[in-house]
């Protein structure tokens, strides 16, 4: 029950119980901040995965930029009168779907448990090959940008994509 | 080992902290100190006001950018040794791409405030 | 003791959470928050079998995987400001306008 053990249970409990509270609980602010505990949790499991370059880009981009922009739309969108409003439709339907969540995991840990993954040895966090905790940051770059090159170009266009349809919509909301 | 004794540290100094200022301050609550602060004068008027929607634009173009920025990370990495001018025409067609769209973008006035 | 077996349960769980969350509330940012929460499970997953395997292309996919969700947060967002921007109560059942 080493530190490494140790940090994997509070973390994955963490992640686990943020991700319950986003979608039970009924004001949206608190979801949006359950849901950056989460992000911040799912980043330190990176660490512990022997990946900190995505540990870090996690912290940076998602829970930086992108969680400062749904916060930004949940003031925008003046959410003050929910407090009373029903926060599933129907239990029949919130059953159902609980149902089929429960279905589809099941599905998949099947999927999964066919492929002998529950009796994998190699335990996480181990680093047990010289170099592959301390070059990390060069290895995820060659890959990246020597067999990921294609993708990384498609990636760039589907970010102008973005800014072109942000500025679109914006300068429209503007001028009216 | 070290790295035990640091979180131990970090835990015990954020708890001990926040206990502290819970136990000893004074806790005298007047319905007077609880409204909100208005530089003296009573609060007028709702409490919500409607947000800008260039605010919201400013964040939009900051991740945008952030996300090339962040490629750019490991690219810097390995670009002096190893790509050379493959990893030049590589990352100068994204950042090339992306010039697009900041122009596009300053054209239309998004990086206006006034 | 937590192997690969381990993290890659807590992914399917957490895919599944948002899975319900997405089905079930019917706030459409919380919505989006539950869809961008599969997306980390689906990267939790990457990382784990790329951790497994000694591999580094899983890291570069979850690169890929980050970005694009960005992408779909800053025009997916844009879209629900934009029609949401004027409403008194935010549900997703009341877009009907488009039923035939």
């Amino acid at each position: 029950m080493g530190l490494n053990d140790i940090l994997f249970a509070i973390f994955s409990f963490g992640a686990l119980s943020s991700a319950i509270a986003v979608v039970l609980t009924r004001n949206t602010v608190h979801a949006a901040l359950h849901f950056v505990g989460h992000l911040l949790c799912l980043a330190v499991l990176y660490c512990l995965l022997n990946a900190p370059l995505l540990g870090v880009l996690q912290v940076m981009v998602y829970a930086g930029a992108v969680m400062v922009l749904f916060v930004f739309a949940v003031m925008i969108l003046d959410m003050g009168e929910q407090e009373h409003a029903p926060l599933f439709n129907s239990a029949g339907q919130a059953l159902g779907a609980g149902i089929l969540g429960a279905l589809l995991l099941g599905l998949l840990a099947w999927g999964l448990g066919r492929g002998g993954l529950d009796q994998a040895l190699a335990p996480a966090g181990a680093a047990s090959l010289p170099g592959v905790e301390t070059d990390n940051i060069a290895q995820v770059a060659r890959s990246l940008f020597r067999e990921g090159a294609l993708t990384f170009e498609a990636v760039g266009i589907l970010l102008l994509t973005a800014v072109v349809a942000v500025m679109v919509m914006a300068k429209r909301k503007l001028e009216s | 080992m070290g790295l035990l004794i640091f979180t131990a540290a970090v835990v015990a100094n954020f708890a001990g902290m926040i206990g502290a200022s819970a136990v000893l301050g004074p806790k005298r609550r007047n319905a007077v100190k609880d409204e909100p602060f208005e530089c003296g004068s009573l609060p007028v008027g709702p409490n919500r006001t409607r947000f800008h929607i260039r605010f919201y634009l400013t964040a939009i173009l900051f991740l945008i950018f952030d996300i090339e920025v962040v490629f750019l990370y490991p690219f810097i990495t390995i670009f002096r040794n190893e790509l050379g001018l493959y990893g030049l025409e590589v990352m100068g067609i994204f950042l090339l791409v992306l010039i697009f769209g900041l122009a596009y973008e300053w054209r239309r006035g998004g990086m206006e405030w006034d | 003791m937590f192997g690969v077996g381990f993290v890659l349960a807590l992914a399917l769980a957490i895919f599944s959470i948002g899975a319900f969350g997405v089905l079930t509330r019917r706030d459409p940012l919380v919505m989006f928050i539950s869809i961008e929460m599969m997306f980390n499970a689906a990267n939790l997953a990457l990382v784990d079998l790329s951790n497994y395997l000694k591999l580094v292309q899983g890291h570069a996919l979850v690169f890929f995987v980050i970005a694009v969700a960005a992408a779909e947060v800053a025009v997916g967002l844009g879209i629900i400001i934009a029609i949401f921007r004027t409403e008194k109560d935010v549900n997703v059942d009341h877009l009907s306008e488009l039923k035939g």
